[in-house]
Order: C-alpha cells, then sequence, then structure tokens
C-alpha cells in the first residue's frame, strides 16, 4: 500500500493524471514536470526571468542531482554531497536540454521500479521516498511560476 | 504506522517552519525558507502582487492551500463535502489583516493535521493517500510561493534602485 501511493503521487508529480483517474490530486492537465518541460526550449530553459532567480534549466539539474543522490542510497551506497555544484549550470544547449530531460526520465523510471522492491518499515526508506516526491513537488512548483513568466517574457 | 505518521509530522513541520530546532540536516527547505518565514517576510501589498500577468498572487496560493488542508482535516473526521477549487482562487489580494488572519489560520490548519495524522487510521489507503498529498501538494505550493516572492522582491529592489 505504501509503495502504491508513494508510485501514485510520484507518477502525478512527473507525468500528471494518468489516462484512466476521474481526478488528480493537485497537478492539472499539462502541469506535470515532463509536460511543462517539453514545452521549453532549451533557450527557454536557460532564460533568467530576473537576475536573482535560478533558470529552469538549473531547477531541472538539481532535481537530477537530488534523484540521484537519493538512487545511491535505494542502492545502498552512501554518496558525497556537492549540493552548490547541483545549482552551477544555468544555461544549456538543446543536446544538453534534451539530454537532461531524457536523465530525468531514466532517473523516474529506475526510482519507481524501485520504491516497489523498498521494505518500508525501514525509517530510513519511508524518509528518502517521502522526501523525494516532497522535493520534486517543491521544485515543480516553482519551475511552473518560472515557466509562466518565461512565456510571458519570450513570446 | 506510527513511523509513517511521524515523518509526515516531520515534513510538514520542515514545510512550515524548517528545519526542526536541534536538527543535524535539512531534507530540502534551508533555514528561512520555509513557508511561514516566507509568507511573514512579505506585506500584504507585496502578497497581493500579481507579478506575471493573469497568474495567481501569493495571497491566492496561501488561501488555496489553506482550504486544501482543510479539506484534508475534514475528510480525516468524515465531514467531507464537495469543494468548489475553482473559488478557492478567487480572492487575489488581501488587506494587512486579512492576510495575517490567513497566515495564522495555515499555522492552526497544518497543527491540526498534524495531530490527526498521529491519531488517523494510516492503514487505510485512502486516508494514507490524502495524508501524503496534503504534505505534497503544500511543499508544491511552497516552491511556487518561493519563487513568486523572489521576482516580488527583486522587482520592490529595481524600483528602489531607479529611485535612488
Amino acid at each position: 500500500m505504501i509503495a502504491d501511493t508513494l508510485n501514485f503521487l510520484f507518477t502525478e508529480v512527473f507525468h500528471g493524471k494518468a489516462p484512466d483517474e476521474t481526478g488528480t490530486y493537485f497537478v492539472q492537465s499539462n502541469e506535470s514536470l515532463f509536460e511543462t518541460l517539453a514545452d521549453l526550449t532549451a533557450e527557454q530553459a536557460s532564460h533568467k526571468i530576473s537576475p536573482s532567480v535560478s533558470t529552469i534549466a538549473a531547477h531541472t539539474i538539481h532535481t537530477n542531482y537530488y534523484l540521484w543522490f537519493s538512487l545511491e542510497f535505494m542502492h545502498g551506497r552512501i554518496p558525497h554531497a556537492d549540493w552548490d555544484s547541483s545549482w552551477a549550470t544555468q544555461t544549456v544547449t538543446e543536446e544538453e536540454w534534451q539530454a537532461e530531460i531524457n536523465k530525468l526520465r531514466e532517473q523516474t523510471d529506475l526510482f519507481k521500479s524501485l520504491l516497489h522492491s523498498k521494505d518500508f518499515t525501514d525509517r530510513d526508506n519511508l524518509f528518502g521516498a517521502i522526501a523525494n516526491i516532497a522535493h520534486a513537488s517543491f521544485h515543480l512548483g516553482a519551475i511552473r511560476q518560472i515557466f509562466l513568466a518565461v512565456k510571458d517574457q519570450t513570446n | 504506522m506510527e513511523q509513517t505518521a511521524g515523518l509526515l509530522k516531520f515534513f510538514i513541520t520542515e514545510i512550515l517552519y524548517g528545519t526542526t530546532t536541534g536538527a543535524e540536516g535539512t531534507t530540502f527547505i534551508e533555514g528561512d525558507q520555509a513557508l511561514v518565514a516566507t509568507l511573514q517576510s512579505l506585506t500584504a501589498e507585496q502578497a497581493s502582487t500579481q507579478i506575471i500577468p493573469n497568474t495567481n498572487s501569493i495571497v491566492a496560493h496561501l488561501i488555496h492551500t489553506n482550504a486544501y488542508i482543510q479539506n484534508g482535516i475534514n475528510s480525516f473526521l468524515d465531514q467531507g463535502s464537495e469543494i468548489d477549487w475553482p473559488a478557492t482562487w478567487h480572492k487575489q489580494s488581501a488587506t494587512e489583516d486579512e492576510y495575517q488572519s490567513e497566515i495564522t489560520k495555515l499555522q492552526s490548519l497544518a497543527a491540526q493535521l498534524s495531530d490527526l495524522v498521529e491519531t488517523a487510521d494510516l492503514s487505510n489507503i485512502w486516508v494514507y493517500v490524502e495524508a501524503n498529498a496534503n504534505l505534497i501538494h503544500t511543499a508544491y505550493h511552497l516552491g511556487a510561493i518561493r519563487q513568486l516572492a523572489s521576482q516580488i522582491k527583486a522587482q520592490a529592489s529595481t524600483a528602489k534602485s531607479i529611485q535612488a
């Protein structure tokens, strides 16, 4: 039950409402992470809406890094974290942008498959899984707002 | 399920207030970047600003988040009713009193939700989904609100330098 629930909510953040679902918990149509990222060129994803605000490319790279970090733990390894470096890249080429989205797809698929093999009576496993979904949701919330500003400024 | 309840409470606290006092690290909310601190760093006027044309203000995100948590609480208490979700986005601006009252309401609702999570039957899948959805939904709006707050403050700072 825990794995199914976490998988359901994780899927909603990244892919939106499943075709056979009648409702949504919080992600409206076309507003999931993958749908949002697919609607942006590398130039738009690299567009700084104001000097102090990170780009969507940076949020995506950071989200990928957080997922990688969690996957390492899920594989029983202890990664060295360098969180500052996960925000260093703010702009991407079209090729880099597509590679980043593909990497996100691969890592989310892996995360979803590992969810079903984890023992959630283990506190660390449960903590890591919930943290990842909440973290991705936080960045989806931020990315959606930047997305609206980028579209407003670049169209 | 006691462990699950404890973790859900931990995350609700982190989203609203940041890392718990005495904790070694943070899951993703740094220091003063938590929801309550972010809201309190803005005036009602700033929170009522539609920084991007035709999009929602921070006030609207706050009111909607409160409605969502209230709905979760009602579900836990078996008092669920049909919610008019679009209506939770209608109000876009607030006076200082109204804004402070919404922030206080958020804190009160989150405390109620945390208490209910401890006593709820989390072995019931719908209860479990509702508890997690509330947490993840609030994290989503924290991300949105933080982003809007950054833009509002950047704009205010630019306006100040132009005036100077």
